[in-house]
């Protein structure tokens, strides 16, 4: 049978003997719970191009589209980069990054961009490249071939 | 099928490996068994076969060590393991970088660091050696278990137990070529990513791995302290431990930053990448405990939070290892390694401490009392332990928020349409927390140190309390007020955390110098403060006040809806550009191995344009083994007192980092086809594209002469070729300047070399063809030669030209004579027309008398020794000649090619001023000191009591 008297009894004498310290570690411990919980607009979600047309930054994942132009030209500009790359939904999209052109680039399996659409193109703040791994390469080299 | 007997393959030593890693597996057991016997039975007879389990155990971790050592130096590529990290070309002192990059050999590395710890405990012979040891065992059992590579079956049900090392690339993969009995002939390994090809990549894991290690120990006493209920005794002798691991894990933290800053392009030393703030948040937890088992040492209070704190560190580990190596973090991190399989045996080897753990806890309940005495807000243990539930607030924090992977994997579990939240800019988002923390570890570890232990009588110290508060919180303020004038603040929040910061440092040195006179207990506390304040100072300078020289100013050209900061800028050889008070110049660049080093150079101009300071910063192309691609680039950063350089190249023309595009290039370039004529000017009209609109260029080209040795940097002589170099000036009609080009083409055996020139400032590049060989190629019988003496110093106009032959001269050295010893050569000088030297060379081997002919092409003089004649006595000597002019039927027409080729003499360039960044990497190293001179003092403490 359930007391339910001695239980709030026991539940309220808790808390009056609960010291200062464990108050505060009670607190510190939901507050961070709360803090990651309620900072909602610190977090998006994968997102397409469709939908990245908002003020904020939102992340994209995408794949390159090899078939379209890559370009960068430093003479022209050092810091223009623009490339088509599909995103989730299938759709194809050009890119602007004000930045170089990365090593390897055309080598990405897939990447994740951070930014937003403006005027029909996706700007990207920052850009996080997956490069096939070395290690998943069914392929074994054969030795003398590469030259 | 037939058995295939493979040849070449070392499989003995895979199977001693294998063999070493159960026996391990085995006796790790063993010692854990034997050594709870010992202390759960009081019985000292199990004593000797723990220690002898344990000592065996590891053995057999060194042992298969040293055996995945001699598989990698030596190239058995039968084994995955040196198939997937190694290669022919890996110098040698890369293979232990090569060691541990990879799953198996991190396991190795850590299990390696238990054992050696272990051994120390073992040997002090101390009376926590059977508890302690047995939890390590139990440790180093389950990472064993990692490393088995063993089949268990239930009935139908089979799974595999780890992944051993040993494991054979053939037992790994089916592939055609295993088909082949010496298929070992045909391969070559991966080898090691050129980014873990430097030394820190040695020297941060051992480290770094060694910190996690010895966390374990703390842990190990934790739990020996519960089980054995040595509760006060256990405060005393885990103190020392947990001290050093937090000495040598923040130590290895600060490399892995140090390591980022100097070799990698993001410019920094700290992104907030998972794998970085899982190491980090042991190491929280850990300085969190230490200041716990401080208080309890003090008081006798709180001794069951300092076991918490201990036991939470050490699962943190075990969690961060699970998110590194399981694979979940993918995308998130750069560090992350590729999944090995083993989720499930981690999560079980979490699960299994977490849940032991706290069984533990509940049964020894009884020992720990609630105290129900007030807590003193007066007291020091009540701040400092304020201050450790702070920093266990930051470990939590992040920890939540780097678990974020797996939490979106949880739900998309349960949930399959969930598609996974990601921080959005991490760097913002953590900053944004952990100020405050830092904000709060400023206030509380200064004032902490002012207060008193278990303070009964606050109001008689409260007046040097308030002397104590003034004289920090005034030398803070204007520390403050200083600091704060010479950087730009940007914000109130960073204000608040430079005065805390100031306020700890002020707080801690004047409570070490004037409070304690430098008491080596107080020196260690004040100094780990210190630091920690002078690393946040280094941190707010260094980052808030970052700027780029770099910045372009004529970026984007409003393609770009925003404005976003241009990091890029654009330099061509020898052509400075100025910018951010900066003169910058890519001066030179050169090859050492594989390494393409670039001279940048930096000029500090004042406000007139004079020159303050001037540097060179040598940012590096990795290249690829074969010196056909580039793999990395690699930074180049000054260090000076007051701020850091740092100089990274973004981009090189892809001609010059790729030799397959370079080979496409030339071979889809379209020559335009000129001859050039003695005494002839031709044409040559250059359509350029310039914006929008198209712009002609017109130059005149002129034959001045043929010559006779190739200037061209890439050509090297060889001996039985023939070349031909027309000496070319390039007249540019429209800014009237006069360039010479001089292509090569040669032919040696069967085969035609090109030497072509890329003249960069007019976009131009020329080659001479083929056909032009013709006038190179003059056959000896064609040639009429004729007969004459020389002596010492006469000359003779012959053939149109006057021939002065100057005398000997040693040391001859051409293309076609290789000296042999005994030779006794000499070039003859002979000087045309008082300007063209031309050098045939004579030599006396044995009883031979050799010559080799010089010819002079510009002139078509051939030039042949025949004899020497020593005349009466053996004085004077006169040469005899046989000298031929060639005849030329015809004037030169000479075939070449011109073509329009973009300049590719640049750069793109990142460059970056920190200032104040040394002031970060100062205090975290008095930070460690600090934690250092605590190890010491514990350990000379525990000598003495």
């Amino acid at each position: 049978m359930f007391h339910w008297r001695s239980f709030v009894n026991k539940f309220r004498n808790t808390l009056i003997d609960m010291t200062k310290i464990q108050i505060i570690s009670v607190f510190i411990i939901g507050l961070a719970v709360a803090l990651i919980a309620f900072s909602g607009k610190d977090y998006s979600s994968y997102s397409t191009f469709k939908k990245a047309d908002g003020d904020r930054d939102v992340k994209v994942a995408v794949a390159l589209a090899l078939e379209e132009e890559i370009y960068y030209e430093p003479m022209e500009d050092p810091n223009l980069f623009s490339f088509y790359a599909i995103d989730e939904d299938g759709e194809k999209m050009k890119v602007l990054y004000a930045g170089a052109k990365p090593q390897d680039f055309e080598r990405s399996e897939s990447i994740v961009l951070t930014g937003k659409v403006s005027e029909g193109v996706f700007e990207a703040s920052d850009m996080l490249l997956k490069c096939p791994s070395k290690y998943t390469d069914e392929e074994i080299k054969i030795k003398g071939e590469q030259s | 099928m037939q058995e295939i007997q493979y040849l070449g393959e070392h499989l003995v030593i895979g199977k001693i490996g294998h063999l070493a890693v159960i026996t391990g597996f085995v006796f790790s057991f063993l010692a854990a068994f034997a050594y709870f016997k010992q202390v759960n039975n009081n019985d000292q007879s199990w004593h000797k076969l723990a220690r002898f389990s344990f000592s065996l155990h590891s053995v057999m971790v060194f042992l298969v060590m040293a055996l995945l050592f001699v598989i990698m130096i030596n190239r058995y590529y039968e084994f995955n393991y040196a198939f997937k990290n190694v290669n022919d070309d890996l110098p040698f002192r890369y293979i232990f970088s090569a060691f541990w990059a990879d799953q198996e050999g991190s396991f190795l590395l850590w299990m390696f660091w238990h054992a050696v710890l272990g051994l120390i405990i073992l040997f002090q012979k101390g009376k926590w050696e059977a508890p302690v040891l047995s939890v390590l065992s139990i440790v180093q059992f389950f990472m064993f278990s990692m490393l088995m590579g063993v089949y268990i079956g239930f009935g139908e049900y089979s799974f595999k137990l780890g992944s051993n090392p040993f494991i054979l690339l053939r037992e790994t993969m089916n592939a055609p070529i295993f088909n082949n009995a010496d298929y070992l002939s045909l391969i070559e390994g991966n080898g090691l990513n050129p980014l873990l090809q430097n030394y820190w990549m040695t020297i941060h894991p051992p480290v770094t791995f060694l910190g996690f290690a010895s966390l374990t120990i703390p842990f190990a006493f934790s739990i020996a302290g519960l089980w054995t209920r040595q509760h006060k005794d256990f405060l005393k002798y885990v103190i020392s431990w947990a001290t050093f691991s937090g000495g040598i894990l923040g130590t290895g933290i600060l490399m892995g930053g140090a390591w980022a800053y100097e070799a990698l392009s993001f410019g920094g030393y700290w992104a907030w990448d998972p794998v970085e703030n899982m190491s980090l948040v042991p190491w929280l937890m850990l300085v969190a405990g230490i200041h716990i088992n401080l208080i309890a040492r003090k008081t006798g209070k709180s001794i069951k939070s300092v076991y918490s704190f201990y036991v939470i560190a050490f699962i943190l580990i075990t969690y961060s290892t699970f998110l590194t190596r399981s694979g979940v973090l993918g995308e998130t991190s750069v560090h992350a390694f590729t999944t090995m399989g083993l989720e499930n045996q981690m999560l079980i080897m979490i699960l299994f401490f977490v849940f032991g753990s706290f069984w533990l806890f509940r049964i020894r309940r009884k020992d720990f009392k609630t105290d129900n005495t007030e807590d003193n807000l007066s007291a020091k243990e009540f701040w400092m332990f304020v201050g450790a539930l702070v920093l266990a607030f930051s470990a939590l924090m992040i920890t939540l928020s780097t678990s974020l992977p797996v939490y979106n994997k949880i739900r998309a579990f349960f949930q399959p349409s969930f598609i996974g939240t990601v921080i959005d800019d991490p760097v913002d988002y953590y900053n944004k927390y952990q100020l405050w923390v830092a904000v709060f570890i400023g206030l509380l570890s200064g004032v902490g140190q002012y207060l008193r232990w278990k303070e009964s009588r606050f109001e008689k110290y409260l007046k040097k309390f308030s002397v104590s508060m003034g004289v920090s919180i005034l030398g803070a303020t204007i520390l403050t007020l200083l600091f704060g004038a010479w950087m730009d603040m940007q914000a109130w929040q960073y204000w608040v955390l430079l005065f805390a910061s100031f306020y700890t440092v002020a707080a801690n040195l004047d409570y070490m110098i004037r409070l304690s006179k430098l008491n080596p207990r107080a020196v260690a506390s004040s100094l780990s403060h210190v630091g920690f304040g002078i690393m946040v100072i280094g941190s707010l300078a260094s980052g808030l006040n970052k700027f780029h020289i770099s910045s372009n100013p004529f970026a984007q050209r409003g393609l770009l809806s925003e404005e976003r900061l241009a990091k890029n800028v654009m330099l061509f050889k020898n052509m400075p550009m100025f910018m951010s008070g900066y003169k910058v110049t890519y001066a030179d660049d050169y090859f050492e191995g594989n390494n393409r080093i670039y001279d940048i150079k930096f000029e500090q101009l004042d406000s007139m344009g004079q020159p303050v300071d001037s540097f060179t910063l040598h940012p590096t192309a990795l290249y690829n083994n074969t010196v056909t691609k580039v793999a990395a680039f690699n930074p180049s950063t000054l260090h000076t007192l007051s701020k850091d350089i740092f100089t990274y190249i973004a981009s090189i023309p892809q001609i010059e980092a790729d030799v397959e595009i370079a080979r496409q290039r030339e071979d889809s370039m379209d020559y335009a086809a000129i001859n050039l004529m003695e005494d002839k000017t031709a044409f040559f009209r250059d359509t350029v594209i310039v914006g929008d609109s198209t712009v002609i260029r017109s130059y005149e080209l002129n034959l001045m002469e043929v010559i006779d040795e190739p200037t061209h940097p890439d050509y090297t002589a060889q001996e039985g070729e023939i070349s031909f170099t027309p000496k070319i000036s390039v007249f540019d009609t429209y800014y009237d300047s006069t360039y010479i080009v001089e292509p090569t083409v040669t032919i040696r055996g069967q085969a035609v070399y090109s030497y072509n020139v890329h003249l960069q400032d007019l976009s131009l590049k020329f080659k001479v063809k083929e056909d032009a060989l013709r006038y190179a190629i003059v056959m000896e019988e064609d040639l009429d030669y004729k007969t004459y003496e020389f002596g010492m110093g006469q000359e003779l106009d012959l053939e149109g030209h006057s021939i002065k032959f100057t005398g000997f001269v040693p040391n001859p050295e051409s293309v076609d004579y290789i000296p042999e010893e005994g030779d006794e050569a000499l070039w003859a000088r002979f000087l045309i027309d008082g300007k063209k030297e031309v050098k045939p060379i004579v030599c006396i081997r044995g009883n031979n008398f050799l010559t080799f002919k010089s010819i002079d092409k510009s002139n078509g003089l051939h030039l042949k020794p025949l004899r020497i004649n020593l005349t009466e006595g053996g004085k004077d000597a006169t040469l005899l000649m046989s000298i031929a002019k060639e005849i030329k039927s015809e004037k030169m027409v000479i075939p070449i090619g011109v073509a329009h080729a973009p300049r590719t003499d640049f750069v793109v360039l990142e460059s970056i001023v920190f200032p104040g960044i040394n002031l970060f990497w100062i205090g975290s190293i008095v930070m460690l000191i600090g934690l250092f001179i605590g190890v010491w003092n514990h350990r000379l403490r525990k000598q003495v009591s």
